[in-house]
């Protein structure tokens, strides 16, 4: 679990420093001071030795594809990366973990002839990965992604006219993680998965019991294939069973949450804009359930949200729980850095009483 | 909480007060000096006043533009434990503590302490606004009145 997390150089962040980390912890903040730059950031560090997922974030931001033509001047999937775009600054992501101690992985763009060679000898025994970029580039890009823990480790993603590859074979992370963007949908393959998984090691009460707080006729679920589609359907008392996303959006997206906890146990999970699709009356007992889900199968949550509803149910939640293991992030933009100001659950309730804002 | 508007810094010189009447008296006195660059923020009289002052000084902006802080605390029943208490919470909460009541932090924000009624005397506001009307002409019926009372 995460007790502190140091960025340099990555996105908006010049220096960010986040300590005081909870089992839950929540982010908040105006927009664009960085809130989903964060989540962004744990994922590359928990995902540890993979460069290919700095390709997933611009995924999780909606930015699909990109098609260059030959002979431009091109951008690569990775200046956006880069604090002001600057290339020459490398990343640093540093994590302070109670399981694998600290952690700090190095991201650069290798452009230098003797980087470039170190390279090229490692391509003779390289991996094609799917093809997701179609493009015609001078030269080749390639981006240097290095554990700094122990020695140096380097893995690396190279971008040329064959496509985008990755060597060596990264080793797997150190624990499990999960990404819930704001704007994609968990595909419903990786839900059914998840379902299954849970099946199979006897827990499925776990998620019954969940969903139960946002649907109390809620007494059974199970998987349907509809057409080629595995659907999550529930029995809440009608002559069939229910897909779940008839349910309304709250049901299917509290079942993403409790989902992906249970299937990273000792790991991160990460929720952008984790208010959606939830009716204010019921974010008490959501909060309730991610608490509960994130002790159990003990993972770390990190969630952002622009709500003040949101983040009053949170501390409602985890003040009426056995522990209060939940701390409150505000990420603010000062003198043209970002700063971390954390709330203890003193300093949060005494904001609260006195009617402050905190977001 | 009013959650459709919660409260949110927004001037550089922030007056912490004892509760509503004292919100009323000071907004009163603030106006009538024309003074338009102060905030005041209700922190109530409480065992958690340390909590809340790292609540206010958390807040957003707090730290971009709030320059001084005036902190007013009925003295009670002895006005050195009453500063010294603010003191304490001050220290707690990583604000500047002035040495003493009515004279400014020397860091910043600047932080000022004032004991009511006066130092060195034991009572609350209602003391002071009480004095301030001993020369009035009524004020001798108004002191027997409250004797029947009694």
């Amino acid at each position: 679990m995460y007790q502190s997390f140091n960025i340099s150089n990555f996105r908006c962040f010049k220096n960010l420093n986040v300590t005081n980390l909870e089992h839950v912890n929540l982010i908040a903040g105006v927009n664009n001071v960085g809130k989903t730059a964060l989540l962004e950031a744990l994922f590359l560090h928990c995902g540890a030795y993979n460069p290919h997922l700095t390709m997933n974030l611009n995924a999780l931001r909606g930015i699909e594809s990109i098609k260059v033509e030959l002979g431009q001047m091109i951008e690569t999937p990775w200046d956006s990366l880069f604090y002001e775009f600057d290339i020459s600054k490398e990343i640093q992501l540093i994590g302070d973990d109670k399981t694998t101690g600290v952690r700090k992985l190095q991201l650069d763009i290798i452009r230098d002839v003797e980087g470039l060679m170190k390279v090229s000898q490692l391509i003779q025994h390289d991996i094609n990965w799917t093809k997701e970029t179609s493009l015609s580039l001078e030269s080749p890009q390639v981006l240097e992604l290095s554990d700094m823990s122990n020695g140096q480790n380097s893995y690396y993603l190279i971008l040329d006219h064959k496509g985008i590859r990755g060597v060596p074979i990264p080793p797997p992370p150190p624990f499990p993680t999960i990404y819930l963007g704001s704007m994609a949908r968990v595909p419903l393959s990786e839900e059914a998965s998840r379902f299954g998984k849970l099946e199979l090691n006897r827990q499925l009460n776990v998620l019954t019991n969940a969903l139960k707080v946002v649907e109390p006729r809620l007494d059974d679920l199970s998987i349907i294939v509809v057409g080629d589609t595995p659907l999550i359907h529930g029995d809440i008392g009608l002559e069939r069973f229910v897909p779940l996303q008839f349910m309304g959006e709250g049901m299917a997206r509290l079942a993403n949450f409790v989902l992906a906890i249970a299937n990273s146990p000792d790991g991160v999970v990460l929720i952008d804009e984790i208010e959606n699709g939830f009716h204010h009356s019921i974010l008490t007992k959501v909060w309730q359930v991610i608490g509960e889900m994130a002790r159990k199968f003990n993972t770390q949550v990190f969630a952002t949200t622009h709500s003040l509803e949101c983040i009053m149910s949170a501390h409602k939640a985890f003040m009426e729980s056995e522990h209060y293991d939940f701390s409150l992030h505000r990420l603010e933009r000062i003198n043209e850095a970002i700063d971390d100001v954390p709330y203890d659950q003193n300093a949060l309730e005494a904001a609260i009483e006195i009617g402050l804002e905190v977001r | 909480m009013d959650k459709d508007h919660p409260i949110e810094i927004i001037k550089p010189n922030l007056l912490l007060v004892e509760g509503k009447d004292d919100v009323g008296f000071f907004e009163g006195l603030i106006k009538h000096l024309d003074l338009n660059n102060i905030q005041i923020i209700n922190v109530g009289s409480t065992s958690k006043y340390g909590d809340r002052l790292k609540a206010i000084r958390n807040s957003p902006n707090f730290k971009k533009i709030v320059i001084s802080i005036g902190i007013v605390r009925d003295a009670d029943t002895n006005s050195d434990a009453a500063f010294q208490s603010i003191s304490g919470y001050l220290r707690s909460a990583k604000l500047p503590v002035p040495e003493k009541p009515l004279k400014p932090s020397k860091s910043t924000p600047q932080v000022t302490v004032m004991i009511l009624p006066k130092e060195g005397e034991p009572g609350m506001l209602e003391d002071l606004c009480l004095s301030s009307i001993l020369s009035d002409s009524a004020f001798p019926c108004m002191e027997a009145y409250f004797q029947c009372l009694q």
